[in-house]
């Protein structure tokens, strides 16, 4: 008899594989260009740029001076969307607020202003005192104004700490920028104040005409104009008059007019360096004319201002590392201008002047940068102070103050076996040079080695490695770089070596060999548990369906059946194979169909039976000769069919 | 256990296991429904109401008041140039956020002759926590009367070559291009203020500009007024009937693309009569077990 097991799906198993891998098998991914679209503004660095801030506040301011309140106004009403800390927003809500409303007084004090002369030319005085009560009604608000803005720039100044900023630094130079500014508005607003006419005037007031004549069309900065301005009332000239020169609408000199009423001068222009100014004369009765006279305006003059200007152009040439001093070029370029020889530069490194340069066009220094200096940008600003008709130059370079990258080439094993020393060595460098005494750490699982590293940039060390629970696979050896010079920069990296554990891998062996050779005695064991009962040629016994036993439909076996006692030894005998069958139906999941012979039963469900299958067959073949044959059945035999039961049964369990 | 079960039950666990993990495992790439997080676009598609599109060349040209919202990070092919110009022009609105370019290419075949310009926009003054993060205030009177006074983007760009009449959004004059992406304004690039946001006719549609996708994620849709604003665009060609995501020119990990998939074939078994086909074989497996099981018992 042989048992015939059936073989494995192979295809089956292959197809099914091959399904998994397609379904899970990852997809082709789709990437793009690797910028940083975004940031979670929640976790965003908070950064406030006073720069820009000032930088915008003066720019404002301008337009205050040059009268466009709704240019001001655009401007500061979206400062609640800047970027403030909390400890300036009152002082830059209250600028916003003071500005706007500075700017509406300015404007419409200034309308008047202007009005109010237009009208005494024409000798409107009644309205042109109407005028002058409104200007003098709006000016006290107007100076409110001015002086709380005043205060609230001092307070941002006082916040950013401008009093210790060295003056060539861009900050410092935005403020002082804001309160020159502050200072011609209140200039501005003092022009307003005095009055051209002397309110509760009499109708006996005479007129009075101012006119200033200018020469040149454009001059130098600091160069002496010559103009001439004529004072008259009613064409009469008003000798020992004192007259105001105003230079962009601030008192700049005063005058006195000669016996026929006129001054014949020389205006020294100021060193201020821009395109042109507006030069007007005015006449504020003072002293006896106050009374009898009224006050005059001159047409406004515009003068085209002209200065040398240059270029300068900065670089820097070699590491911009902590601790080097890169070079720093400067080039100045005076286009149509002529040189101005032996200029006078000074060099800042952010607010500290670290050099000073005698040059005619072309210099170069070298920039010490401090080993602590922070690493990120920083600004070296070159300035050439004003010089006679010469502009002063100011120019700024960014420099971003990073670190060497450094290099690290480590000689590893291939294989490494545990328990045991893994040995590092291995060499550092930068572009500078060798890393000198630099600080390095060995980091693999846990275990730490750290050692320093030679003049050279070489280094050597070793990683002892004990017992642990691993076989054999990747480790990864973390190694750190402290490097001792500032301008070298830390470094981290990350090895894999393959690293066999050979003390583990041998207990494991052994366990595996204990284990396979107590399962063969095992087997065998149980393979030799009962002895096969003997019967004669149990073979030729024909098979019988098993539904007789069950239903006795069978004619010959009926028979068979009533001559045994349904009691006693054949009762027995049965009754045991009926447990033993009952049990494989419920082991196999497959009932003895009404068609089948026991041992056909048996045969078919053998495979699914493993060590139970022989057992099975064995007491099968037994039972089916009790059934068929001759013999009759014994007590012994009655035994061996509960013997048979109990160890299948047993076995099960 | 025969061997061949073992093994099938082992592909049935594997399978599953695979299938939830592709289903619920949230994606963390940026622009994706599935992500809840701050760079996920779950909450702009829930808001608006938005349905995805994974393919250009599936969107209906004929039906109106539609919105196609692109955010391209890979090119387009001819015919979905062709296709999305023929959507606009039939009366719908294309709303194109681009901070690195690809969409000048669309832009270029509608001949409209504004352009993003790929570079970096920063504002070191009005902003949110840093020059990275601008705030925008400055818009056309109709978006001012809407009520809405401030946006915040998040690295946008600008667009160039813009008319005056079509300037929807400006940004501060404290801004400045930062075109070699240094983070300092250097001498040769240029201050604000600059366009953000444009519009243009085209054909019976409407092209919608803006230079910062990163407006729709989670994260940024509920900051000052974005939400007004993203609502005033989608709107400008009147209340649109279906707002459309392309999905197509998105950047994608294997887990999104596996998603996606998974989508669609979940849509695809959804279908009632794939469900009944699926109902009848397990009827019909089912009986034919129960009849087998009954010969054996007899």
């Amino acid at each position: 008899m042989s048992y015939q097991v059936k073989p494995m799906g192979k295809k089956f198993i292959a197809i099914c594989t091959l399904l998994v891998v397609i379904v899970c098998a990852p997809a082709a991914p789709i990437f793009a260009d690797e910028i940083e679209r975004h940031e979670d503004p929640d976790a965003a660095s908070q950064i406030f740029n006073e720069i820009s801030l000032l930088r915008y506040y003066s720019d404002s301011l301008d337009t205050i001076l040059q009268k466009q309140p709704q240019e001001t106004e655009n401007a500061l009403e979206i400062m609640p969307f800047a970027n403030i800390p909390e400890d300036l927003s009152g002082a830059t809500s209250d600028f916003s607020d003071y500005g706007i409303a500075l700017s509406y007084s300015v404007y419409e004090i200034d309308l008047l202003w202007h009005s109010e002369a237009e009208l005494l030319n024409r000798f409107l005085l009644d309205d042109a005192e109407n005028l002058r009560d409104e200007i003098i009604d709006s000016l006290p608000k107007a100076y409110d104004e001015y002086q709380q803005l005043f205060y609230t720039v001092e307070s941002i100044g006082a916040y950013l700490s401008i009093g210790e900023i060295s003056s060539q630094s861009d900050l410092k130079t935005l403020y002082n920028e804001i309160i020159d500014k502050l200072n011609r508005i209140e200039s501005m607003l003092d022009l307003f104040n005095r009055p051209l006419i002397d309110p509760g005037h009499n109708e006996d007031y005479l007129p009075t005409a101012l006119s200033l004549t200018i020469v040149e069309n454009e001059a130098f900065v600091g160069d002496e104009i010559n103009i001439t301005l004529k004072l008259t009332s009613n064409d009469a000239p008003l000798p020992d008059r004192t007259v105001i020169l105003a230079l962009n609408g601030a008192h700049y000199q005063t005058v006195n007019t000669d016996q026929q009423g006129y001054y014949q001068g020389q205006l020294a222009l100021p060193y201020w360096y821009m395109p042109e100014i507006e030069i007007q004369a005015v006449y504020y009765p003072e002293g006896q004319d106050i009374g009898v006279y009224l006050g005059a305006t001159s047409p406004i003059s515009t003068l085209k201002l002209k200065y040398y200007t240059a270029n300068l152009n900065l670089s820097v040439e070699g590491h911009i590392y902590p601790g080097q001093s890169p070079m720093l070029y400067g080039s100045l370029n005076y286009k149509d201008s002529p040189v101005l020889n032996d200029r006078s530069f000074n060099v800042y490194l952010e607010d500290e002047l670290i050099d000073n340069i005698i040059s005619s066009t072309s210099f170069e220094s070298s920039i010490k940068l401090p080993t602590d200096i922070e690493l990120g940008r920083h600004t070296i600003i070159v300035s050439s102070a004003a010089s006679g008709r010469y502009a002063p130059v100011i120019s700024y370079y960014n420099i971003n103050v990073t670190q060497a990258e450094v290099f690290l080439d480590l000689v590893l094993p291939n294989i490494s076996v545990i328990p045991g020393s893994i040995k590092l060595n291995g060499e550092l460098y930068s572009e500078i040079g060798p890393l000198d005494n630099a600080f390095i750490t060995f980091e693999i699982n846990e275990k730490i080695t750290q050692v320093y590293g030679s003049g050279d940039g070489t280094f050597s060390g070793q990683i002892k490695k004990g017992m642990e629970i691993s076989l054999l696979g990747y480790q990864q050896i973390n190694v750190q770089i402290q490097p001792a010079e500032p301008w070298n920069a830390p470094l981290e990296k990350t090895f894999n070596i393959y690293v066999i554990n050979i003390a583990n891998l041998g207990i494991i062996l052994a366990v595996l060999i204990i284990i396979t050779v107590i399962l063969r005695l095992n087997i065998r064991k149980r393979s030799r548990f009962y002895s096969k009962p003997i019967f004669g040629n149990i073979e030729d016994s024909p098979p019988v369906p098993i539904s007789l036993i069950k239903s006795g439909t069978d004619k010959d076996t009926i028979i068979l059946w009533k001559k045994q006692p349904k009691d006693g030894i054949f009762i027995n005998i049965v009754e045991w194979y009926a447990r033993t069958l009952k049990l494989i139906e419920k082991i196999t999941a497959a009932i003895l169909k009404p068609h089948q012979t026991l041992r056909e039963y048996a045969e078919e469900n053998s495979p699914k039976l493993g060590l139970l299958n022989k057992l099975f067959l064995d007491f099968t073949l037994f039972v089916e000769k009790i059934l068929y044959s001759a013999h009759k059945p014994t007590e012994e035999d009655a035994a061996v069919s509960r013997r048979f039961s109990d160890s299948i049964r047993n076995e099960r369990l | 256990m025969r061997n061949s079960s073992l093994v099938i039950t082992v592909i049935g666990i594997i399978l599953v296991v695979s299938l939830l993990g592709i289903l619920f495992y949230p994606s963390a790439s940026d622009f994706m429904e599935s992500n809840k997080a701050w760079n996920g676009i779950n909450s702009f598609i829930k808001d608006f109401k938005a349905e995805n599109s994974d393919s250009v060349v599936n969107i209906s040209p004929d039906n109106q008041q539609q919105v196609f919202v692109s955010i391209p990070y890979t090119d387009y092919s001819s015919e979905e140039l062709e296709r999305i110009g023929e959507f606009v022009s039939n009366g719908n609105l294309l709303l194109l956020l681009d901070d690195f370019g690809y969409g000048n290419s669309l832009l270029e075949h509608m001949e409209i002759e504004a352009r993003f310009s790929n570079s970096l926009l920063l504002d070191p003054l009005f902003n949110y926590k840093n020059q990275y993060l601008p705030r925008i205030t400055e818009f056309s009177t109709d978006v001012k009367e809407t009520g809405i006074e401030a946006i915040t983007l998040n690295h946008a760009s600008t667009l160039i070559n813009v008319g005056q009449s079509h300037i929807i959004a400006l940004s501060s004059s404290a801004s400045f291009e930062d075109v070699n992406r240094n983070g300092l304004q250097d001498e040769e690039e240029p201050s604000g203020p600059f366009t953000v946001a444009a519009e243009y006719d085209y054909g019976r549609g409407k092209v919608v500009l803006l230079s910062d996708p990163s407006i729709t994620i989670n994260t940024m849709v509920g900051y000052n007024n974005n939400y007004e604003f993203i609502n005033y665009l989608v709107n400008l060609n009147g209340t649109p009937d279906k707002i459309i995501l392309d999905r197509a020119h998105i950047t994608k990990t294997p887990l999104d693309v596996s998603k996606i998939n998974t989508e669609q074939l979940m849509i695809i078994l959804n279908n009632n009569y794939v469900i009944l086909g699926m109902v009848v074989l397990i009827f019909i497996f089912t009986t034919a077990y129960a009849f087998r099981k009954e010969e054996v018992f007899g």
